[in-house]
């Protein structure tokens, strides 16, 4: 593992990033306090975990929906997808994420051009993300 | 001080020995982890809790991100990884260690053991499972019907009855979620088609009250058994040790880990180390039940022999998980009533093989999304659409294999005075793919690609180390009446006897053995 990723203030920052990837809108204080005591609790020690290099998809802003996908495919242990999935818990917890998860109405139509639309973009996420993998040397 | 018995453990097996046994002067040792507070009341369902709480992390991740432990750590099913839950597996390693490559099972060390977190499914096990027990059916039949009407069973009469038994003194059966509704009612209609194929499903056996039973109120269908514990109308052994704890004949001792005993002319001296304070003390009791589970019953009948070559035989119900998807589902609302536990109960039973092989059909939507999140095929993204919308389309089939005596199967002591367990992995997929192919006359499909066969240990359900036998021929077998070869007030009572592990979940059976065996000893010991 890369423990200089694991300061307080590039945790935030990395933080901030992911979710404004994953879930498109900025990230509540609580998340973020929360991402950088999770990162430090569960990944600091964590062995089996391939490590990723996070400082360089941050510093370029690159896509990181494309490259944890061809990732996990790769490389399931990988770092960039515990993240991901840390952040996810974190959100699910909190109600304003509510709607992210749980579909309150009937809407099969709505579901299946969804889910239709998602399975297209993850091919095209999974290409993506086997190119950026290969240009910049994320792993 | 000395007691008339010494029991160890206070879960299924340690409380159903007290019950019985409750007029008389009892010890109950145990080490006794209790569940935490609760941090919020949990009076709404889990989703409106999800809802209208602006945080609710500390019941569903944990202060210590206790829910996250599948992220890093070994795997840990989902109701023993929920924060509030943890207590259950609580400390186990440190108080004792497994060594195994293979197998991943675990202990618990709570008040009321692993039953705090079970799937609370109780089955009566029929001759033609208690074929290699050196006792029948009617034998236990006593027992399970008082342990019926102490505990509180839901359940039914329908095409499941030949193989769960007798219907008495059930409560009326849980309500089912939409998706099961709808499986049963697609069943009802091809039955015929589906059970020539060897296939039999109904309604579950569970110890869920549907009606209230003395104090405990009847269950309220907010599906939060993931995330909260000792939900009164769910059934764990830690009701019935409360209840006893209140008699004055009864000592409970908890943070006491018995390590050995041994057996004197007059009864047994039982040393157990204190985990306060570390320090080993001495009880004595005339008979001593053992009651710890089958691994922790077993290691302290090999400490107390100094054996560290012996094997002792183990049964673990191999597992396997088969998730189908009902396509009409997808992108139903979800459902807010409902109960996180089994739906439905499945059997296949052949002429071909020895003992039927059970399941248990769930769906998915008491437990977090985000672990349902990687097991999707699609980018994170699209798999965050997709738990929102086809959850409520999702039913898991977990399967349970029986088990029988294997010389590759076995626990020992090593020489620092450690479990070592070995367990070979077993073969599976068959099975798996007939329930796929039938199963799409339900409308339920699958791919054999998607299931998958955790490591052994993983179904925590344990036995066969101190088999009961007609004639016990060593210091390792139990008689009928549980006690260990060759001494006089030393029984065993929990899992550790069975000589055959059927698929079934084995709690009841455990329970209303342990109730047998006590009985015996309750004659033995006379007034």
């Amino acid at each position: 593992m890369q423990k200089e990723i694991f300061s307080g203030q590039e945790l935030s920052r990395e933080a901030e990033f992911l979710h404004q990837e994953i879930f498109g809108r900025p990230m509540p204080a609580e998340i973020g306090a929360a991402y950088v005591s999770a990162n430090r609790m569960l990944l600091q020690d964590a062995t089996n975990v391939a490590p990723v290099r996070m400082e360089l998809i941050l510093e370029r802003a690159m896509d990181v929906e494309a490259i944890e996908f061809a990732l996990r495919r790769r490389i399931p242990q990988n770092v960039l997808t515990k993240k991901l999935l840390i952040l996810c818990y974190l959100a699910e917890s909190r109600n304003d994420y509510f709607a992210t998860f749980v579909n309150e109405q009937d809407r099969p139509l709505r579901a299946f051009l969804a889910l239709s639309l998602n399975t297209f973009r993850s091919l095209y996420k999974l290409l993506k993300g086997h190119c950026l993998i290969r240009m910049y040397d994320v792993v | 001080m000395s007691f008339e018995v010494i029991i160890v453990g206070s879960g299924p097996a340690g409380v159903s020995a007290a019950l019985e046994l409750r007029d008389r002067n009892l010890l109950i040792l145990d080490v006794g982890f209790r569940a935490p507070a609760l941090p919020h009341e949990l009076k709404q369902n889990l989703y409106d809790l999800k809802k209208s709480t602006e945080d609710l992390s500390t019941v569903l991740l944990g202060e210590n991100f206790e829910s996250l432990n599948n992220v890093v750590s070994t795997f840990l099913t989902p109701k023993l990884k929920g924060p509030l839950l943890r207590f259950v597996t609580r400390d186990w390693r440190q108080l004792s260690s497994i060594d195994s490559s293979e197998f991943e099972g675990l202990l618990s060390f709570a008040a009321g053991g692993l039953s705090n977190a079970w799937g609370s499914g109780v089955y009566r096990f029929s001759d033609r499972e208690l074929k290699n027990f050196p006792i029948k059916a009617f034998d236990l039949d006593p027992f399970y019907d008082r342990l019926t009407s102490e505990i509180g069973i839901s359940g039914c009469d329908d095409d499941l009855t030949p193989f769960f038994g007798s219907t008495q003194g059930l409560l009326p059966q849980i309500e089912l979620d939409r998706l099961s509704s709808e499986v049963l009612k697609r069943y009802s209609k091809r039955k015929r088609l589906i059970s020539q194929e060897g296939i039999y499903i109904g309604k579950p056996r569970v110890a869920l009250l549907t009606k209230a039973l003395g104090e405990r109120q009847a269950y309220d269908y907010h599906g939060l058994e993931f995330f909260k514990p000792n939900i009164p109308a769910v059934y764990n052994a830690s009701y019935t040790l409360r209840e006893l704890e209140k008699q004055s004949n009864i000592t409970y001792r908890s943070g006491f880990l018995v390590q050995r005993y041994e057996e004197t002319s007059e009864g047994v001296r039982v040393l157990a180390r204190n985990i306060n304070t570390n320090i080993t003390e001495e009880f004595f009791a005339r008979k001593l039940v053992l009651a710890a589970g089958t691994i922790s019953t077993s290691k302290i009948v090999l400490s107390s022999y100094d054996d560290n070559s012996t094997r002792l035989p183990l049964l673990d119900n191999a597992i396997s998980f088969v998730p189908f998807i009902a396509p009409r589902f997808i992108g139903s609302s979800q459902e807010r009533r409902f109960f996180a536990g089994v739906q439905l109960n499945v059997v296949y039973d052949k002429d071909e093989i020895d003992a039927p092989i059970q399941g248990s059909f769930y769906g998915p939507t008491g437990i977090l999304r985000s672990d349902l999140l990687l097991d999707l095929p699609l980018s994170i993204k699209g798999n965050l659409t997709a738990v929102k919308y086809v959850t409520p389309a999702l039913g898991i089939l977990q399967l349970f294999y029986p088990d029988a005596p294997n010389a590759n199967n076995y626990l020992k002591l090593n020489s620092h005075g450690a479990l070592e367990i070995r367990y070979q992995k077993k073969a599976f997929g068959r099975i798996e793919k007939h329930f796929i192919s039938t199963f799409r006359k339900l409308a339920l499909f699958s791919l054999s690609s998607l299931c998958k066969y955790p490591a052994p240990g993983n179904s925590y359900h344990y036995a066969g180390t101190l088999p009961m036998k007609t004639q016990p021929q060593n210091r390792y077998e139990t008689s009928v009446n549980g006690l260990l070869f060759g001494l006089k007030h030393v029984f065993v009572v929990d899992a550790a006897n069975f000589p055959f592990l059927p698929s079934k979940n084995h709690t009841f059976t455990i329970m209303a053995n342990s109730m047998r065996i006590a009985h015996q000893l309750k004659r033995e010991l006379g007034s």
